[in-house]
């Protein structure tokens, strides 16, 4: 709405071409004024610390002299204004957050580096909850009422209940014997890193022992992280296919004498498929930044990790740095899932705003 | 649908049933803690550690020898206080800015809702660690954070309801009446825009309590000196393998509720909306 007003845009009226393309433009501006915000409450963070940055660093009684030599190395002794643009300069021109306080390392550097770790778990996990959401999903729906319909939506029940660390702890317990439980690979031998995501990397060397240790590493990991998005999932598909499986035209398919296998995979699943992709692409974005907790219980050297370490070691650059990687990679999921929905949905009129 | 009708279709569902059941356990053993408890939870034990469940401890004690069972009956006081709190502090920022936008509409609505909107563009873990990351690592810089990553939903529940609710011709009548629009506002919407924000934070609890575990987890709630039960999970888990007790019941302990509050919260949403 209020980049309908800015942009002296309106979505009512025209024909659907137009409309979907005002819509396109509305939504990826929007994407700049929300990451301004994001990262004007990042910069804001560091200075909100009580005391500032540099006492809580070194903590109540640290030395005079020691603050001043942070806060000029850091450049916190300059005006506000100045930190500001020089943040922002950093974070879209440059890309670049920094040196660690503790590790003394370029956190853009560390960032890019365990950026794929944790991409690699979201994507496993995703695609374990996919499959699994969307199968029970669309059994539950078919055969609603049954023993299986109930017991599907009890377990995703649970699945939403139970605490990602808890369940993770239990398969541990359970499979730890058989499985790894920390890190992501174990062969001494060096995978040359191409995309960063070891499977596949492991595969494009044709190094058949990479590839088996890297898919061990993830099994747990991923079907720990997978809980969660597999019963928001089996719970959307359900309630999308049981609103299809009523309409008439699913009706005259099957009075035509159509097999039930190919009505409800054909008629029904298609056009039930929307809402579907969109909520794994939903969950997808909240897997990158909630793999948090996972990957602190596998020890999966991954972003959420880095920035909870960060925050351990009060070293801000690297909290800021990763909670801009992360945010940003949120907004830009949430960004193809809008355009994805509004490319594939034609029944939709935009005449709202982002 | 009138009252009495929407109480016993909700006491029907057994699965709410169910869920109330729980939540009222929860609730009883929060507030009995000290007389539940067979032991002092924070009495510590040098010959008893890591013992499995017996007829003396019921599930067993951990790594310093201190009873599970009073542990987790003492951390369900801190776990209720925590989920009930930090929905307070949603819900009292929440409730009131989505009611401003709802009714008023315009210029502060649309400011309001863009912020909110901004919001949530922040992965809600995350913002809660860059929370608790400036206010320092503790159980009541958790709660503060969870609320505030809750502001948003409730915000926009609020919203939503209102501007459903403000176009009833009972609100025209008694706007036409002459009252005034505070009054109008509080007396008159807010009572019949209620229902979803009653059933928003029945669910908002249960995962309060679930995200301020999480947050305890990644040893964020600070060392307290009451047992919290995401930190006794954290405690437990360099001992999964000696000691499974430790880890189980509190991990137990927090699914139960959730799912608890799951439940319920389901069961007041079909009850209190007729076309869900």
């Amino acid at each position: 709405m209020v980049l309908c007003c800015v942009f002296g845009m309106s979505g009512t009226g025209g024909v659907r071409s137009n409309q979907l393309a005002s819509y396109l433009t509305k939504r990826i501006l929007w994407v700049i004024p929300v990451l301004l915000c994001v990262s004007t409450a990042v910069f804001l963070m560091l200075h909100a610390t009580p005391g500032g940055p540099a006492r809580a660093m070194l903590g109540e009684k640290a030395n005079p002299a020691a603050i001043e030599r942070i806060n000029r190395e850091n450049g916190w002794d300059r005006p506000i204004a100045e930190q500001y643009v020089r943040f922002l300069g950093n974070c879209f021109i440059r890309l670049d957050a920094g040196k660690s306080f503790i590790r003394g390392e370029r956190i853009s550097k560390e960032l890019a580096r365990r950026f794929p770790a944790t991409l690699e778990l979201a994507l496993a996990a995703i695609i374990i909850a996919s499959l699994a959401g969307v199968t029970a999903g669309v059994v539950s729906a078919v055969r609603k009422r049954t023993l299986f319909d109930y017991a599907a939506m009890t377990s995703s029940l649970f699945g939403i209940s139970i605490p990602v660390f808890f369940l993770g702890l239990l398969l541990i317990l359970a499979f730890g014997k058989w499985l790894p439980t920390g890190g992501r690979i174990d062969v001494a031998a060096e995978l040359r890193q191409v995309t960063g995501l070891n499977l596949i990397d492991a595969a494009i060397a044709g190094d058949f022992d990479a590839f088996k240790d890297s898919f061990a590493h993830l099994i747990l990991p991923a079907t720990a992280l997978a809980t969660i998005p597999m019963a928001m999932i089996a719970r959307m598909t359900r309630a999308a296919m049981l609103e299809v499986l009523s309409l008439d035209y699913v009706r005259t398919a099957k009075a035509k004498g159509l097999s039930e296998r190919k009505v409800v995979l054909k008629h029904a699943l298609g056009s039930a498929l929307i809402p579907i992709v969109t909520s794994i692409g939903l969950q997808f974005g909240y897997l990158l930044a909630g793999a948090v907790l996972t990957e602190t219980l596998f020890q999966w050297p991954g972003l959420g990790r880095y920035v909870v370490d960060a925050v351990h070691d009060r070293d801000y650059n690297a909290v800021q740095g990763g909670i801009m990687l992360i945010s940003a990679g949120f907004v830009a999921v949430n960004l193809a899932v809008d355009i994805s929905y509004a490319w594939l949905n034609p029944a939709i009129r935009y005449d709202g705003g982002a | 649908m009138s009252k009495g009708r929407r109480i016993r279709s909700l006491l029907k569902s057994r699965s709410a049933a169910a869920g109330a059941a729980v939540v009222a356990a929860f609730i009883f053993t929060a507030a009995a803690a000290d007389f539940l408890a067979p032991r002092n939870p924070a009495a510590q034990s040098g010959e008893m550690q890591l013992k499995p469940p017996s007829a003396a401890h019921a599930l067993g004690t951990d790594d310093l020898g201190r009873d599970v069972l009073s542990r987790i009956i003492h951390g369900a006081r801190k776990s209720l206080v925590i989920g009930v709190l930090s929905v307070c502090i949603a819900a009292f920022i929440g409730v009131p800015f989505g009611m401003l936008c709802g009714y008023y509409g315009g210029l502060a609505d649309l400011v309001l809702m863009r912020a909110i909107d901004v919001m949530m563009a922040f992965p809600g873990i995350l913002l809660a660690i860059g929370i608790v990351a400036v206010l320092g690592p503790s159980l009541e810089n958790v709660m503060a954070a969870v609320g505030i990553v809750k502001i948003p939903s409730f915000a926009r529940q609020t919203r939503a309801s209102v501007i459903e609710v403000k176009t009833k011709d009972y609100v025209t009548a008694s706007v036409a009446l002459g009252s005034g629009s505070l009054r109008v506002m509080f007396f008159t919407v807010l009572p019949n825009a209620a229902g979803p924000i009653i059933v928003l934070a029945t669910l908002g609890i249960g995962t309060a309590v679930l995200d301020a575990a999480g947050l305890s987890f990644l040893g964020l709630g600070g060392q307290p000196d009451v047992p919290e039960w995401g930190g006794m999970l954290t405690d437990a888990r360099e001992f999964i393998l000696d000691a499974p007790w430790a880890a189980i019941a509190p991990g137990a302990a927090i699914t139960a509720v959730v799912l608890g509050f799951n439940l319920f919260g389901d069961g007041l949403r079909d009850a209190l909306d007729p076309r869900a």
